[in-house]
């Protein structure tokens, strides 16, 4: 007689498939069809009284079914595993590892709502097993960052309208008032730069410092910390005392990163123009600022940004200038290294693929631990910049490398990589795009979300590879691998765009233009970056 | 239901073996090693889940460890090539392990245990050639939950933790690189480990440069001070130094017997 298994009910149609009632067929009591004793399948039984309503036949199903769940979790096909944890819990609904598990994926989906309910449960049901208490612990944290990023949240649909109120007139009609460019503009006027001198390599005092360069002599520096300064030189360079200090006459104040109160600053030095470089990422930091700089209405103020993308969710008519990426350093450092097709010979047969950890401006949790968790699995090998908490999710990882961010750490990381892959949270955590553009710099072919504000100096199979979803992106990645050629071509094609975009000649004009008083229009930049 | 006071029970002479604490691999620690490590001299192993994990990380890799509890010491011979049950202050590494060039050290959550670090690296540091490697961690006392307990009103003690009921020194950023440059080696790199999500649950608002809880307001003056208030645990990433820096106060000769490992 073939084996046959009980269902959850008797009352339900029999597994054999006769169609009759398995209380009538199969399951008849003292029948001669009587079920037989099955032999067992699985190893996998629930601890204490979880399964205490189910007969041996039913446990030895439903272990089979957790086994299988627990297999395919590893093997990271979660959405059958999570099908399988399902029909366990509506089996038996108090397998505590069911729960716990389908917990977890749902955990790193981002429902946390499910996965709070999931986890709690299992807690409930055993209370005193650390796995489980330490993933509630996971779960309670990820809800408090969510109810942190609420109001961030709300702040996207209200930005435009916010900025507008702070700039005191619609920034749409910003475009139009070229021909009313106050007299102050008229005449190159004395350029201070205002900002935070960060130890190490931060975005912002990167910035900072490539405007230096690009404007010496004509600028003076004004750096808001008490070390890591003198790099600049003492000629140029002064220290900013926000509340008490002196304060520069007249001139265009630049900030670069506003993080303290420039709007007494700027009242005190009676700035005949001001610029905000709202480049480096989360410019809603600086909404307080901006109201505060705009409220006398004196005088004009621009914000530039590194993207159309992000100028644009910002009302129209704003300043979009590229990033002053050193290209022409970049360009002389890789060319003391072989090209990239050399390199990817010599890799060969390990193809790392590069992402950034952290993102600088806002130190959160990774929501992505799967998609990179994948990323790591194409290839067997995943290089690291500025991990963060990723030293966590894959310091054990046979495949990953770790490179912590620091000055002139960047390159190395850059020339170690075959592909390297941008990720995205929110429009306003993107970063300036150094590690992406710098990686197009390098020859490296870069796989880029759809949705980043960098997007759109790509072109999909042109000069790099965009990705809607995680599936899709490990998809290219395979792609890319098998062909060289291409991947050598898409990499070649993004050198060239950042040459064109990140010429150093046409940079340092197209800056000092800016900062002299010409107006930049945003939509142009835009229009030169797609042509690029 | 009342809970026996944490210097009752994690304060005894003969501490059991306990998994969570003794036996937890520490990902973040193994992240830091990208090249196969040479042998690693794990001081302070604990059960040996760390080396285990640097082990699987980079196959062949010889791991001795170290350790003063039996117990863990006990568990850690499954999982280590060698494993020395002593003090720090008393161990005998050719003794028991025969002359070894050690590539990496690793001293994870020792040095605040212990009542003299600076003798302990200095004895360290005579076992290794120059270049040597040396990671630790160490945790932070700047920690901005620190900061703000204590000024609450609140130095209180646990079984694990920053204020871990054993630890005896305490190190901010700063006095813990000079622990090192004192003690004969170069600091690379520090690195912070932050719990950004823990520590937020203190801070009630946030105004440029300058974080506010509930009995403090702090200003901070870039990324890396602030890093430092968020972080709970520094890494710091040493080789042992060329010659000893002058530091005009250098180390007592040490009593005992010193072996170098050649």
């Amino acid at each position: 007689m073939s084996t046959v298994v009980a269902p959850a009910s008797r009352n339900a149609p029999c597994p054999c498939g006769s169609g009759r009632r398995y209380k009538e067929c199969h399951g008849a009591i003292s029948g001669p069809q009587e079920a037989t004793v099955v032999a067992r399948r699985s190893t996998y039984r629930a601890p204490g009284r979880e399964w205490a309503h189910l007969d041996e036949a039913q446990r030895d199903e439903i272990g089979v079914r957790m086994e299988q769940a627990l297999a395919m979790q590893k093997a990271g096909r979660l959405d059958e595993a999570a099908r399988e944890y399902r029909a366990v819990i509506a089996v038996a609904a108090d397998t505590h590892d069911a729960r716990h598990m389908l917990g977890i994926i749902e955990l790193g989906r981002g429902n946390l709502d499910e996965a709070e309910h999931l986890i709690s449960t299992a807690m409930a049901l055993r209370p005193t097993y650390a796995a489980i208490l330490h993933n509630w612990q996971l779960v309670r944290d990820a809800c408090f960052a969510r109810a942190r990023a609420v109001p961030e949240q709300l702040a996207e649909a209200a930005l435009p309208i916010l900025v507008d109120l702070a700039l005191g007139r619609p920034a749409a009609r910003r475009s139009d008032d070229a021909e009313a460019v106050p007299a102050a503009r008229a005449e190159p006027t004395s350029v201070h730069l205002i900002g935070r001198v960060h130890a190490g390599d931060h975005d912002d005092t990167w910035l900072l410092r490539r405007l230096a360069a690009i404007l010496d002599p004509e600028c003076t520096i004004w750096a808001a910390d008490a070390d890591g300064t003198d790099e600049f030189g003492a000629r140029h360079h002064k220290r900013v005392d926000a509340e008490t200090g002196a304060v520069p006459r007249g001139g265009t104040h630049v900030f670069v990163g506003v993080e303290f109160d420039c709007a007494a600053w700027i009242g005190r030095a009676n700035a005949d123009r001001v610029i905000v470089f709202c480049q480096s990422g989360a410019p809603t930091r600086y909404l307080d600022q901006l109201r505060a700089i705009a409220s006398d209405g004196a005088r004009p103020i621009d914000l530039v940004f590194a993207s159309q993308a992000v100028a644009e969710r910002f009302g129209g008519g704003h300043t979009v200038l590229p990033p002053p990426l050193d290209f022409e350093r970049i360009a002389k450092l890789s060319s003391e290294i072989p090209p990239y097709d050399e390199r990817l010979m010599e890799m060969s047969p390990v193809w790392p693929i590069g992402i950034v950890g952290q993102n600088q401006q806002s130190v959160s949790e990774p929501t992505d631990g799967d998609f990179i968790f994948n990323l790591a699995s194409i290839t067997g090998r995943l290089h690291v910049y500025d991990p963060g908490r990723l030293r966590y999710l894959l310091g054990g990882s046979a495949s990953a490398r770790f490179f912590a961010r620091r000055d002139g750490a960047l390159e190395p990381f850059l020339g170690g990589l075959a592909c390297f892959v941008e990720r995205t949270g929110k429009w306003w955590q993107d970063t300036i795009g150094r590690e992406l553009y710098g990686a197009m710099a390098f020859g490296v072919p870069v796989l880029c979300p759809r949705r980043s504000t960098h997007a759109e100096c790509i072109e999909h199979g042109v000069n790099g590879l965009l990705y809607e979803s995680t599936v899709e992106a490990r998809q290219l990645l395979s792609d890319l691998r098998q062909q060289p050629a291409m991947a050598v071509a898409i990499g070649r094609a993004g050198h060239n765009t950042m040459r064109a975009l990140l010429d150093g000649e046409s940079q340092n004009r197209n800056y000092r233009e800016f900062l002299a008083g010409t107006p930049r229009p945003g939509a142009a930049d835009a229009q030169r970056i797609k042509a690029a | 239901m009342t809970t026996a006071p944490v210097w009752q029970t994690h304060l005894a002479s003969d501490l059991a073996f306990d998994p969570q604490y003794h036996q937890n691999p520490r990902a973040e620690i193994a992240s830091f090693i990208n090249e196969p490590p040479g042998v690693v001299l794990d001081i302070g192993c604990g059960g040996g889940a760390t080396g285990k994990l640097i082990k699987e990380k980079f196959p062949g890799t010889r791991v001795i460890g170290v350790e003063l509890n039996r117990n863990a010491a006990d568990y850690a011979r499954q999982h280590l090539d060698d494993v020395v049950y002593a003090s720090i202050d008393e161990v005998d590494l050719v003794q028991h392990v025969g002359e070894v060039t050690i590539g990496t050290v690793l001293l994870l959550d020792v040095l605040e245990h212990l009542y003299d670090p600076w003798r302990a690296l200095t004895r360290i540091r005579t076992w290794l050639a120059a270049g040597t490697r040396v990671l630790a961690s160490v945790p932070n006392i700047r920690n901005l939950v620190n900061l703000q307990e204590l000024a609450a009103g609140a130095w209180e003690y646990g079984p694990h933790g920053v204020l871990d009921v054993t630890h005896v020194r305490f190190f901010t950023r700063t006095t813990l690189r000079r622990m090192f440059e004192e003690t004969g080696y170069a600091v690379t790199h520090m690195e912070p480990l932050t719990q950004p999500a823990w520590v937020d649950r203190y801070v009630i608002a946030r105004r440029p440069g300058k974080l506010v809880t509930k009995s403090l307001s702090i200003a901070f003056r870039n990324r890396e001070d602030l890093e430092d208030l968020y972080a709970f645990q520094y890494v710091i990433d040493a080789r042992a130094a060329t010659a000893m820096q002058d530091s005009g106060n250098a180390a007592p000769p040490l009593a005992g017997e010193v072996s170098p490992i050649v």
